[in-house]
């Protein structure tokens, strides 16, 4: 850690990206620790307060079948984060490497790759997801992997597209002209130089990620309940819009923090990653240091 | 043949292009001596960089379809780099062959510090420790004129102007003691008094380190400053080679000669810059005779038909050119 302070300037903990990391923190935490923080047992139903609104014993109120909205925000916030990042993770793991092969090698590689990725494509992505689940059959995990798996062709049409501008600037041949092997540049220099952009399309995959499952949810083929999640409770309060705001609401405010935040803060990290745009000292800093170190010379000056 | 260190034979390079083949590199032999500085010049679009670049293949190989020999003497063994795997390759790469581009602002991966990128090159190539690496880059920095080694090591390419980062890939270049260095217009993207002290700095490292350098050009100052041998390219073929008083003083190909008179010299103040009339022919075709025959002056009727032979005046200095017979006399 002390060695990566020397080599690299600036700082990636910019105010935006401390004030999202601790949001994240927050929600992660709270999802981790929903058992310890949630006030009720998020599937217990209380018939006695259906479709109540913000009380003591239930603090953001109840839904339709009475349970309590704030412990299903934390429970299902575990569902949906671990979900969203699975879907996105599946396709990281199959899209970036075929998309860097694909540009990298070209010909036969690129044309069985694309093509494989412009079936995906060609169905409409709800479609598919479906015959995944007629597959392997109903449940989160599944749905997961249906949706990972339909991600893979945008990623790795995306990665393709950067590998093809990035192979051909000079570094590249000059990596090759001092005898690195396909790998190294591909994995040491051309990945590093596209992952920026990759960065953004991963987040805001991430976004629909929860969506998306969030319709399969409402279509009975993602989560199963009582199992709750924030997209499920979304589809659920939506009924109840105008004379049950917060059933709605919630959830949402929830999901649009948690997207917001991690935009922020992989803005600041991919700012950091171009060191041409990594957050300095400012102005006033250097001059402050500047004129200390003057000072300082000035008074072994005049002692000498 | 021994004191060849590479040896181009009958090289010919064909760019496969969405409109066709494009006849880069046609028919080169060029010797490039043990220890020399061998100039290569030619105007813009003749496949001087095609034929430097084909000694290291950088080319991509499913664009490109080579014939001929490269003869690579590694002082043991000779070997035709054109048939050599990808493994040995690699290892001629960067520690025997090395080269360097022309701009430097986009020679270097822009995500990695200038230092690091140089110590890669080091330890892809010899097995040190990374410690010993980074004393030997502070050492390289240092002898390139880049000061001070230990703070520009951890500055990004961005942070470095376009003369600093030229000497770093030079840096980079020699960092394995390479026993040939292609310098692809290494001072064409700098201004004049970086120029000058790049090719100051190439003299300094050639006598240091015993390497031959190719230079690639289309400034004759440059090759008159630091040239033994100058090899004049057009179209693809090359039309005349020598030493470099030869070809200054003695040129024989009425192209050199044109090229030559074209200098701006400070001598004919007032006096119209000569020029030479006319296109390079182009080089998806077939060329039936002379490639400079349609814009030479001293045209005879057999150079529309017949392409010339070399002649040899002795000394290395050959010239392609009907104008003179096989003993090298002069015909008309």
């Amino acid at each position: 850690m002390k060695k990566k302070n020397t080599e690299r300037e600036g700082t990636l903990f910019t105010v935006p990206v401390i004030i999202s990391i601790i949001i994240l923190a927050v929600i992660i935490l709270s999802c981790i620790f929903a058992g310890v923080l949630a006030p009720c047992d998020p599937d217990a139903l209380d018939f006695t307060a259906v479709l109540s609104g913000p009380t003591k014993a239930h603090l953001l109120g109840t839904d339709k079948t009475g349970r309590d909205i704030l412990s299903r925000l934390l429970f299902g916030g575990r569902t949906t984060l671990l979900s969203a990042l699975g879907v996105v993770g599946i396709s990281i793991i199959i899209g970036v490497p075929m998309g860097l092969f694909a540009g990298y090698y070209g010909g036969w590689v690129d044309k069985i790759l694309m093509r494989i990725t412009d079936v995906i494509i060609s169905f409409p992505s709800l479609l598919l997801a479906f015959v995944f689940v007629a597959v392997f059959g109903r449940g989160i995990s599944k749905s997961v992997l249906a949706l990972g798996i339909i991600y893979v062709p945008m990623l790795a049409k995306l990665t393709r597209s950067l590998v093809l501008v990035e192979k051909n600037k000079t570094y590249v041949e000059a990596c090759r002209s001092i005898g690195y092997g396909s790998g190294r540049i591909l994995f040491y220099h051309i990945l590093p130089n596209c992952i920026s952009t990759l960065l953004v399309q991963l987040t805001l995959d991430v976004g629909s990620a929860i969506l998306d499952l969030a319709s399969l949810s409402f279509l009975g083929l993602g989560v199963q309940a009582p199992l709750s999640d924030w997209g499920a409770m979304l589809e659920d309060g939506r009924i109840f819009l105008l004379s049950h705001p917060m059933l709605a609401l919630s959830p949402a405010f929830c999901m649009v923090i948690t997207v917001v935040a991690l935009n922020v803060f992989v803005d600041g990290v991919q700012k950091y990653m171009n060191p041409q745009e990594r957050k300095l000292p400012s102005y006033k800093k250097l001059m402050r240091q500047h004129r200390l170190q003057e000072q300082a010379q000035n008074i072994e000056q005049g002692a000498a | 043949m021994s004191e060849n260190l590479v040896s181009l034979q009958h090289l010919k390079l064909d760019l496969i292009t969405s409109r066709g083949l494009i006849h880069a590199v046609r028919d080169i032999n060029l010797d490039i001596r043990a220890g020399e500085t061998h100039g290569i010049v030619g105007e813009s679009g003749c496949g001087k960089t095609m034929t430097a670049k084909s000694i290291l293949r950088l080319h991509d190989e499913k664009k490109t379809f080579y014939s001929g020999k490269i003869l690579y003497n590694s002082g043991d063994k000779t070997e035709d780099i054109m048939k050599m795997n990808r493994k040995s390759l690699g290892a001629i790469r960067g520690k025997d062959i090395a080269m360097i581009f022309q701009d430097p602002m986009t020679t270097f991966d822009p995500l990695i510090t200038v230092g690091e990128q140089i110590r890669e090159t080091i330890l892809t190539h010899e097995s040190i420790s990374k410690q010993e690496a980074t004393e030997r880059v502070y050492k390289l920095l240092d002898e390139v004129g880049i000061f001070p080694p230990e703070k520009r090591y951890k500055q990004y390419p961005f942070e470095f102007s376009g003369g600093m980062l030229q000497r770093a890939s030079i840096a980079m270049a020699v960092a394995c003691r390479p026993k040939l260095l292609i310098a692809d217009e290494a001072t064409t993207a700098l201004d004049v008094t970086m120029q000058a002290q790049i090719l100051e700095l190439l003299k300094k490292l050639k006598d240091e380190y015993h390497m031959s350098i190719i230079i690639i050009t289309h400034n004759f100052g440059v090759i008159a400053e630091l040239c033994d041998r100058v090899s004049v390219m057009y179209a693809g073929k090359i039309a005349e080679t020598g030493d470099v008083s030869a070809i200054f003083h003695q040129p024989k190909h009425p192209y050199t000669k044109d090229l030559i008179d074209s200098i701006p010299r400070d001598e004919a103040t007032g006096e119209k810059l000569v020029t030479i009339p006319g296109f390079p022919p182009r080089l998806d075709r077939e060329i039936v005779g002379c490639p400079y025959a349609p814009r030479c002056r001293r045209a005879l009727p057999e150079c529309q038909t017949k392409a010339p032979e070399l002649t040899d005046f002795g000394n290395g200095h050959m010239c392609s050119c009907h104008l003179y017979d096989k003993g090298g006399v002069e015909n008309v």
